[in-house]
């Protein structure tokens, strides 16, 4: 899976870095089970520092999407049993950007059409 | 033609067919045109046509006049001129083809400006499964040549601890430097960035794993052959009387052999970007061409690489903004200093004439400034001799027309030096501390000398 990150972009890196795992995720690109490397590996691709990933990685395991143990690394989560709704803050940011749709003249049909096509 | 001559054709004018073959085709390399971004169709714009032929014509035909160059010198008799040509020739060979790359990249990048052309963006992609990839250099696989290249230097401290080994000494020990060296540059190289060349991970994998083992396996030969010159030069060193000579062409042996290792390098190198070239989607942006002076010098302060992938096809790039990269920069200029100093101090030995006098009753030697001074009443004994005994020189200059520093007569020990090797007349004057050999700048100054001597 390839991680795509904006240095000048106003969202910080490491939540970056933790959106993306998480679209992978959803998406499928990252499969139940699969590996991902280690803080320093990841940290050193990227040429960011290992803070910032090792603040990515507990924030997903903090939201449950991946695990960690200190033999094998960080894993993504075999079952994700999550309650079938949003966060708090996921609602938030929904509303958000529905609100703008809205303002910039965007129908409700074709706002389901754009989700519709991001879900699938 | 001269001893310098055969080194510098046979060890250095190689030189210019890598650097040739390294830059005649800067179209396309990894991705890059002139090393900025531009897309495939882009890269087949009639404008970028023109640019790359005239780029092209330029560096075939100022080539071929810097081919002709050395030929040039082999004609001067005075070995600091022959000296200078040759140390220019070369900075001239690695520098002016980064010149014409240098134009071209700021001619397409003026083209991308004018035409509005792809903006710049600042992503930078990262495969998941490249970061996963093992390091492909462990100390252990370097160890056991690291370990060689120190022994030598050790060795022959023990075996061969007299002073006039000091300059061969010195030598083993810079060598040694290397191979640790070669170490570090190996470390540094594998943990630069790699590429994601297309979206499929398997295939940067496969890419990222194939370069990283290239340049792995580049380092370590390189750190072997280096630990074998090592081992070579303290072979040399049995030979006492010829040891200068044969670790002088040891060096040039040694230089060969680095540069076609180098050249397969870059054929490999070419031969795995060629491979992949058609897989290739995707173009990385995150060094984008605001982070790339000239196309060819990196500096990204947002980036914690010290050594990133270089936009001309084969090495790599320091990033100036890292500690290490700028350490490595300021190195590069004072090792690139040192070919001028050296240059122009060896024109002032050259064209300095010297000169032995007597003066207050004491032999003063000089030449760029005073070498020695012998007190007359100092001298135990000293006699005329006619023809130099066969020398080898520990520490000074051997030039044509004049010796001088610490030398040494095999079995007979060190002594100092200051004499022109074409003169006839020389004296050997002995004192409680120590031997010198004398002359003037011809014999008709050492007779004069000879004369006070006698009074």
């Amino acid at each position: 899976m390839i991680i795509a990150i904006n240095e000048y972009s106003d969202i910080p890196i490491y939540l970056q870095i933790r959106n993306q795992i998480v679209l992978g995720i959803s998406d499928g690109r990252l499969q139940p089970g699969e590996q991902l490397p280690t803080v320093r590996g990841l940290a050193e691709e990227m040429g960011v520092n290992s803070m910032t990933v090792n603040k990515a990685y507990q924030l997903l395991k903090q939201e449950g999407y991946i695990y960690t143990d200190r033999r094998n690394g960080a894993k993504v989560r075999e079952q994700l049993n999550f309650s079938p709704e949003l966060s708090e803050e996921s609602r938030e940011a929904l509303q958000r950007v529905i609100s703008e749709a809205k303002i910039r003249g965007i129908t409700k049909e074709d706002f389901c059409k754009i989700c519709g096509k991001f879900y699938e | 033609m001269s001893v310098l001559s055969i080194i510098f054709m046979v060890g250095c004018y190689p030189i210019i067919f890598l650097m040739y073959f390294m830059f005649r085709n800067m179209r396309n390399k990894n991705g890059y045109c002139f090393g900025a971004t531009l897309s495939k169709e882009l890269k087949n714009d009639p404008a970028i046509d023109a640019i790359d032929m005239e780029y092209r014509k330029r560096l075939k035909r100022d080539f071929i006049i810097l081919g002709i160059i050395p030929f040039v010198a082999l004609f001067i008799p005075y070995i600091s001129i022959e000296f200078t040509i040759w140390m220019i020739w070369i900075l001239v060979i690695c520098f002016y083809p980064m010149v014409l790359y240098a134009k071209a990249n700021a001619q397409v990048q003026e083209l991308k400006r004018e035409r509005g052309w792809e903006q710049a963006s600042e992503i930078s992609y990262t495969d998941l499964k490249i970061a996963s990839i093992p390091r492909k250099v462990k100390f252990l696989t370097f160890f056991p040549t690291l370990l060689l290249s120190v022994v030598p230097v050790v060795v022959s401290y023990v075996l061969f601890p007299d002073e006039g080994f000091v300059a061969i000494r010195i030598c083993m020990i810079t060598f040694a430097a290397c191979t640790w060296m070669f170490y570090g540059f190996a470390v540094l190289t594998d943990k630069q960035k790699m590429a994601v060349i297309c979206d499929d991970s398997d295939t940067n994998m496969n890419f990222a794993r194939a370069k990283k083992q290239i340049w792995k396996n580049f380092w370590l030969t390189c750190a072997w052959i280096n630990t074998g010159f090592i081992w070579f030069v303290l072979v040399g060193m049995y030979f006492r009387h010829q040891a200068m000579a044969i670790i002088i062409w040891g060096c040039v042996a040694y230089g060969i052999v680095v540069m076609l290792i180098a050249l397969k390098l870059v054929k490999k190198i070419n031969e795995l970007n060629r491979k992949y070239e058609s897989k290739r989607t995707v173009v990385d942006s995150a060094t984008d061409d605001s982070h790339w002076y000239y196309g060819m010098m990196y500096y990204n302060p947002k980036d914690t690489h010290v050594m990133v992938e270089n936009r001309m096809g084969t090495g790599t790039a320091m990033n100036m903004a890292t500690g290490v990269g700028k350490g490595m920069y300021i190195v590069a200029f004072l090792c690139l200093l040192i070919i001028p100093v050296t240059s122009i101090w060896m024109i002032m030995l050259d064209f300095t004439p010297m000169k032995t006098e007597v003066v207050d009753d004491t032999i003063v030697c000089t030449h760029l400034s005073v070498e020695y001074e012998i007190p007359l009443e100092e001298i135990e004994s000293y006699k005329v001799i006619t023809e130099m005994p066969e020398v080898t020189k520990v520490a000074g200059n051997g030039m044509d027309d004049i010796c001088s520093g610490t030398f040494e007569i095999y079995r007979e020990g060190m002594f100092e030096a200051f004499y022109n090797p074409q003169n006839d007349l020389f004296i050997k004057i002995i004192t409680e501390e120590e031997t010198y050999y004398i002359s003037g700048i011809d014999d008709a100054q050492t007779q004069k000398i000879i004369e006070k001597l006698e009074k």
